[in-house]
């Protein structure tokens, strides 16, 4: 703002200083040539008076050469009268006397008014007898003629005559003298002799103009002058008139005899004033503008842009977020209003966007409540399962998170449990939206039966299409067959799971990999497969594990995950995420957690092998099953129970279901724990279809005695039994009994 | 086997005890014997009794419905 205040300022004061000026040349022109005219007039009137003074003193010098003529020509004929013989007849002795009184004429006349002698040889030269009459004049009578050309004479030369009676009137004598032009007015001589010592001062030219156009003057050089004729002269007093130099400037005043002084200046000249003037004005003026500009400036800067640059600078501070910043700029009243105007809008608009923020804290915090409920639970998700250990957490970052898992059974028969973990692109609430459906999707395919590598094929396709936010999820999920223990897998883009198969350590799944859910249109998934024994543990993680930053902002990192884990192998999935959580909040020491984090643990716990139908396989099931629920520390009475059941069905099995075929098979699986405590049988025979459940039980109120035989063992085996199961699968007899630890039996 | 040795005691004799100390269990196939044993003897008119019978086997007694046709004592 203030370069532009500078700009416009500068512009502006440029604009007036340039009328301003302009203005006051045009003025300093008008008025240093009107003084120059003045000077200059005062000038001429000064050579006017000059000339004058000279005229006067030349007419005055005439005089007294007249006078002087006069007295001389008396002397002499007063000397001619004392002895007039010489005179009359020694003409060299006359004209010896006529050149001594500088006489150019001298005769002398008798009383007769006869010339009785003269400096001329010829008569009649210049027989012209004066106009005077000396005769009856007066004695010492005197005349004196104005001055004239003669012919004959110098013609060039003034002569004048004068004549003096001769005492006691016996004659006359006529002289004449030169007299010089210069010294009889009227001539061109006098003229020039008066017009020679004018004070010209420094510059300038005078001329002396006649009415028959004759110029006469001082200064020579001026001889390319065009002169305009004299009645221009003789009607303007000043004007201009042209030189192939230039313009020239006149002035003048009239003389005397019609003769026109004219003083010659250049314009130049006129202006010289002006031109020292003007410079000295115009650095004068500069130095006023710039002084001007530069107070103004000052004033503005003050008063204005300073101030709006101090409230642009609050300004900035709360667009940058600080909302406690207040303005105070009141260097005068508008400024002031300003400030409070400013400061009133933002501590409401605070005030709203705290209240703003309140209502969408509970709106996460309800949003977060709900996408809690929607993950699957863990305490007791399967409570009465004993062939899987599952548990899984997840915190977010954020009060909504975007990573996620799940886990679900499959089938009618509930036999497959499908796992998945996933992350989410994108954070906040709409990544959790985007969750949602992926989750739910994922799930659906599942339980509509299809395998991980078609589950991702047909939930990419559907998410790329619904997916107009650019948001994708890596995801990795499996398929656990719960009585094979087969586990067929597939990765979209998501972070190796580990998994621990026997007393070996957990090491990384990184066999399959594929593209992100929801980036493209179409992407190919391919899936494995592995068996997963009695004991094997699959782990699952987001990123938001490996990726925890420490202080000095270096990674958790896959190796250190893997070392926990190994660490704490014997854990229980529970307690084994509890302990990796644990691991990675002491290695971020306090850290902001920037990403979600998200595990998922499962362990297998079906031990199944192949007995032959005998008491020799009756004896390997009771073993293997004692041993199992001794580490479990199976209470007395449950182990009993348990073991009477296998006593029971073995023998069943043993008994019927082959009909004494030697080479019977019975398939047994086995698994105990579970987060209630417990053991879970399955018994498979291919003998004949028998379901034992449909057996009748048997009458318990009648005596022994009337008691029938047989019907007893899968009496004793349903009463001892949490839950007994038959179903007729691939040609087999399946039986599965389930005994929870520590049930209360009912009374 | 247990039944052949009881079905030849009770040819003679009319009064059976069972002592349960060493045994652990007893399934379906244990019962059958004592319930054979039981009817035998209720012809005669004799007597059964069971001793020393753990908490597992006087559970499945009781589970059976025995318990109260059964003299059991310590």
């Amino acid at each position: 703002m203030r370069k532009t205040f500078q700009k416009w300022l500068f512009v502006c004061a440029a604009a007036a200083f340039i009328v301003t000026f302009a203005q006051f040349y045009a003025l300093l022109s008008h008025y240093t040539f009107q003084n120059s005219e003045k000077f200059v007039f005062s000038r001429l009137e000064n050579a006017k008076r000059q000339i004058e003074l000279a005229q006067q003193a030349l007419t005055r010098m005439k005089q007294v050469k007249e006078s002087e003529f006069e007295k001389e020509l008396r002397e002499f004929s007063f000397a001619v009268s004392l002895k007039p013989a010489p005179f009359l007849s020694d003409k060299q002795f006359l004209r010896q006397w006529a050149s001594r009184l500088d006489f150019v004429v001298l005769d002398i006349f008798d009383k007769n008014n006869n010339k009785t002698a003269s400096i001329e040889n010829e008569a009649g030269f210049f027989d012209e007898k004066p106009s005077f009459d000396f005769l009856s004049g007066k004695a010492d009578a005197f005349y004196l003629e104005a001055p004239r050309k003669i012919s004959g004479k110098d013609e060039h030369r003034q002569i004048q005559f004068a004549g003096v009676a001769c005492p006691n009137r016996s004659g006359y004598i006529r002289a004449a003298r030169y007299l010089d032009n210069g010294i009889i007015s009227g001539t061109d001589e006098f003229w020039e002799k008066s017009f020679q010592n004018i004070d010209t001062g420094r510059s300038g030219m005078f001329f002396l103009v006649s009415p028959d156009g004759k110029i006469s003057g001082r200064n020579q050089a001026a001889t390319d002058i065009v002169f305009p004729p004299y009645k221009t002269f003789a009607n303007a007093k000043s004007g201009e008139i042209y030189s192939p130099k230039g313009k020239l400037f006149y002035t003048s005043i009239p003389l005397t005899e019609g003769k026109i002084l004219v003083g010659v200046y250049t314009i130049k000249e006129m202006y010289t004033q002006r031109h020292t003037f003007f410079l000295g004005s115009l650095f004068a003026f500069v130095v006023l503008y710039f002084v001007m500009i530069a107070v103004v400036s000052f004033l503005l800067d003050r008063i204005i842009v300073s101030g709006v640059n101090r409230i642009n600078g609050g300004l900035l501070k709360i667009t940058a977020g600080d909302l406690d910043e207040k303005i105070k700029v009141h260097t005068n009243p508008e400024f002031r209003s300003l400030s409070d105007g400013i400061n009133t809008m933002v501590s409401s608009l605070k005030r709203m966007l705290a209240e703003r923020a309140v209502q969408v804290e509970k709106e996460l915090l309800l949003a977060s409540r709900i996408q809690q409920n929607a993950l699957p639970s863990v305490a007791a998700a399967f409570p009465d399962r004993t062939d899987f250990e599952i548990y899984a957490a997840m915190t977010p970052a954020k009060e909504v998170g975007s990573d996620f898992y799940d886990f679900f059974l499959i089938g009618s028969d509930e036999n497959r449990l499908g796992i998945v973990i996933a992350d989410v692109s994108d954070k906040g609430v709409p990544a959790a939206l985007f969750m949602m459906s992926a989750k739910t999707l994922l799930r659906n395919l599942a339980e509509n039966g299809c395998e991980p590598a078609e589950i991702f094929t047909k939930a990419n396709k559907q998410l790329w299409q619904n997916n107009n936010t650019f948001m994708f999820v890596t995801v990795f999920m499996g398929i656990l067959n719960l009585e094979t223990g087969r586990f067929v897998y597939a990765s979209a883009g998501h972070n190796p799971p580990l998994v621990k198969r026997g007393s070996g350590a957990y090491e990384y799944l990184t066999d399959v990999s594929g593209r992100i859910l929801g980036g493209t249109e179409d992407a190919a998934y391919s899936q494995k497969e592995l068996f997963l024994k009695n004991g094997d543990s699959l782990f699952l993680y987001t990123d938001g594990v490996t990726e925890a930053q420490n202080g000095e902002e270096l990674l958790y990192g896959e190796e250190r995950l893997r070392s926990v884990l190994n660490e704490n192998a014997k854990e229980h999935p529970e307690n084994l995420i509890r302990r990796v959580e644990a691991d990675v909040q002491e290695y971020a020491k306090g850290r902001e957690q920037s990403d979600d984090i998200t595990m998922l643990a499962l362990r297998y716990n079906v031990c199944s092998f192949v007995v032959s139908a005998d008491s020799k396989g009756q004896e390997v099931i009771a073993s293997e099953v004692s041993e199992r629920l001794k580490k479990n520390a199976c209470p007395q009475d449950d182990f009993a129970d348990i073991l009477i059941a296998i006593d029971e069905i073995t023998a069943n099995i043993i008994k019927y279901a082959y009909s004494g075929d030697k080479n019977a098979k019975i398939e047994f699986a086995f698994s105990a724990g579970g987060s209630s405590g417990g053991l879970t049988m399955t018994f498979k025979d291919s003998g004949e279809k028998f379901n034992p459940l449909d057996v009748e039980d048997p009458d318990i109120s009648l005596p022994p005695e009337k008691r029938a035989i047989g019907k007893m063992g899968i009496f004793m085996v349903k009463q001892m039994m949490t839950r007994v199961h038959y179903c007729r699968k691939d040609g087999k007899n399946v039986l599965t009994l389930y005994k929870k630890f520590n049930a209360k039996t009912e009374s | 086997m247990l039944e052949d040795e009881i079905n030849a005691v009770l040819q003679t004799e009319d009064k059976l005890m069972l002592d349960f100390e060493r045994v652990e269990f007893m399934a379906s196939s244990g019962i059958r014997v004592l319930l054979a044993a039981s009817a035998k003897l209720k012809e005669k008119d004799g007597l059964l009794i069971l001793t020393n019978v753990n908490s597992s086997i006087r559970r499945v007694l009781d589970m059976t419905g025995l318990l109260d046709f059964l003299d059991i004592r310590q």
